[in-house]
């Protein structure tokens, strides 16, 4: 029996919208005469130990949700620190401006969703897709994205300073003007990637892979992982080193020297 | 009559729930919201055990109306039975509830864990409800409206154009503050029109409810006004 049953009194069937509407209309008129212990009319053992035993972990399962329009876009988000999203399926979903604060994306399908701008710090982003996603200008600061895939992501003047990205793949990813410094780089697959004015000052390169990458005017120094073979190659292809003589002068206006 | 172990309003809200990720996301986030915030405060926060039933019995209710609402049949005959200010709850301010970021919602959740439940002024609501009927016009009321809306209840008259309604005992130097704040939380949630209706405890109201109604016939879209109910 549901709850609509026992209000209008009937035995278990399917209700429509008008039982329905017939069933808050009754539960509503009853707080009229019964006020609070309208309650007790139609649930029995209120006061047993059903609010002792209530469970809700905060996982939400949208395995099945249609997640697929841009009106979610803000609000759903907004409402969605701390929740686990479960194989989301969302593409073409436009998450501009939300907020994914402590989000865990377990596998998810975030291909084409626009991100731009979003704030996503402390998401745990491991082993996404987020291929060919949008993500201009998204503050990804100190996130957890350690081996996810970023190929070919617009990542243009993103915030990812400390980001963890070791064994991400940014190959082919846009990354002009990001500001990377302190990030963990290490075994990222950066072949092909456009990192031109990127800040890349003592991110960890141990065992990238820089080949192809776009390098011109992005600024090194203090890198882990860059040898001097390494830093001569990198020069040649239009890097700068702060941390070599003649280059002081390149630290960025605004930011500790 | 029968009745529902109270256990079961959970897997009625869980049924929902799973309903709502289908169809709207938006709605399954906001009832997930209070099954967790539940869970938070069960210990020694959440006290009143028959007021946060009746919380779920609307939540649960009204979640499963504006569901089965989405099937164009449904929908259809629905329009056909619900009266003025039901279509204006479920048509308008529910969904834009669920739709849009709460801004009051840890303000009366607090309330709720604080037990000022029932209201002081719950028999004139009560009374203006019994009265509004009596004149052939239509009323809603529910927890969502009076906690987060600012409106102890939406009332139609004759011309079945829907009009929200708060009453306060507020001090006339507090009034003006009240109604700044009254005023701008109907419309964040797109209520058109509304009455502040100002009244002494002391003094019982001189504005009948026929004025409300007539109110609620003539008041122009935008307009949020305060009536004393003293002069």
């Amino acid at each position: 029996m549901s709850l609509e049953d026992a209000i209008l009194n009937q035995s278990q069937k399917e209700a429509s919208a008008t039982d329905l509407l017939r069933a808050a209309r009754k539960y509503r008129n009853d707080k009229l005469t019964h006020g609070l212990e309208r309650v007790n009319l139609y649930v029995e053992d209120v006061e047993g130990p059903w609010l002792e035993n209530w469970s809700d972990s905060g996982e939400i399962d949208f395995s099945a949700a249609d997640l697929s329009k841009d009106s979610i876009s803000n609000v759903l988000l907004n409402d969605l620190s701390d929740a686990k999203l479960l194989s989301v399926s969302s593409r073409g979903v436009n998450l501009n401006g939300a907020k994914l604060i402590r989000v865990i994306f377990k596998s998810p399908d975030l291909n084409d969703v626009k991100l731009t701008m979003t704030i996503l710090s402390g998401v745990d982003l491991r082993e996404a897709d987020l291929s060919e996603v949008i993500i201009n200008g998204a503050d990804l600061r100190e996130t957890d994205l350690s081996g996810i895939n970023l190929r070919g992501a617009y990542l243009r003047g993103a915030n990812l300073s400390g980001t963890i990205l070791n064994s991400a793949d940014l190959s082919g990813a846009y990354l002009n003007g990001a500001i990377l410094n302190g990030a963990n780089l290490s075994g990222a697959d950066l072949s092909g990637a456009y990192l031109s004015g990127a800040d890349l000052r003592e991110a960890d390169f141990s065992d990238a892979i820089l080949s192809g990458t776009k390098l011109d005017e992005a600024q090194f120094g203090f890198n882990p992982g860059v040898d001097e073979d390494m830093k001569i190659d990198l020069k040649k292809r239009g890097a700068k080193f702060v941390d070599s003589p003649g280059d002081r002068s390149l630290a960025i206006p605004g930011s500790p020297t | 009559m029968p009745k529902i172990p109270a256990g079961q309003i959970k897997l009625e809200l869980e049924s929902v729930i799973a309903t709502a990720t289908r169809l709207e996301p938006q709605l399954a986030m906001r009832l997930r919201w209070f099954s967790r915030w539940i869970n938070d405060k069960k210990t020694g926060l959440l006290t009143k055990k028959p007021l946060v039933i009746d919380i779920l019995n609307e939540l649960i209710l009204d979640a499963k109306i504006w569901l089965l609402i989405k099937d164009p049949k449904q929908r259809r005959e629905f329009l056909q039975e619900a009266t003025p200010t039901e279509q204006y709850w479920y048509e308008i301010l529910y969904p834009a509830w669920f739709g849009q970021k709460d801004p009051k919602m840890t303000t009366w959740t607090k309330k709720l864990m604080s037990e000022q439940f029932p209201k002081s002024d719950q028999a004139l609501v009560d009374q203006s409800i019994e009265e509004i009927h009596s004149q052939d016009g239509t009323s809603f009321f529910n927890y969502i409206l009076d906690l987060a809306m600012a409106t102890d209840l939406l009332l139609s008259g004759s011309q079945n154009k829907a009009l929200s309604l708060q009453l306060t005992t507020n001090a006339p130097s507090l009034l003006a503050r009240k109604q700044t704040d009254w005023e701008k939380t109907l419309i964040s949630w797109g209520i058109v029109r509304g009455v502040l209706l100002s009244y002494d405890p002391r003094h019982p109201m001189s504005k009948s409810v026929s004025s409300l109604l007539l109110q609620s016939n003539s008041l122009s879209e935008g307009c949020y006004i305060v009536v004393n109910s003293t002069r």
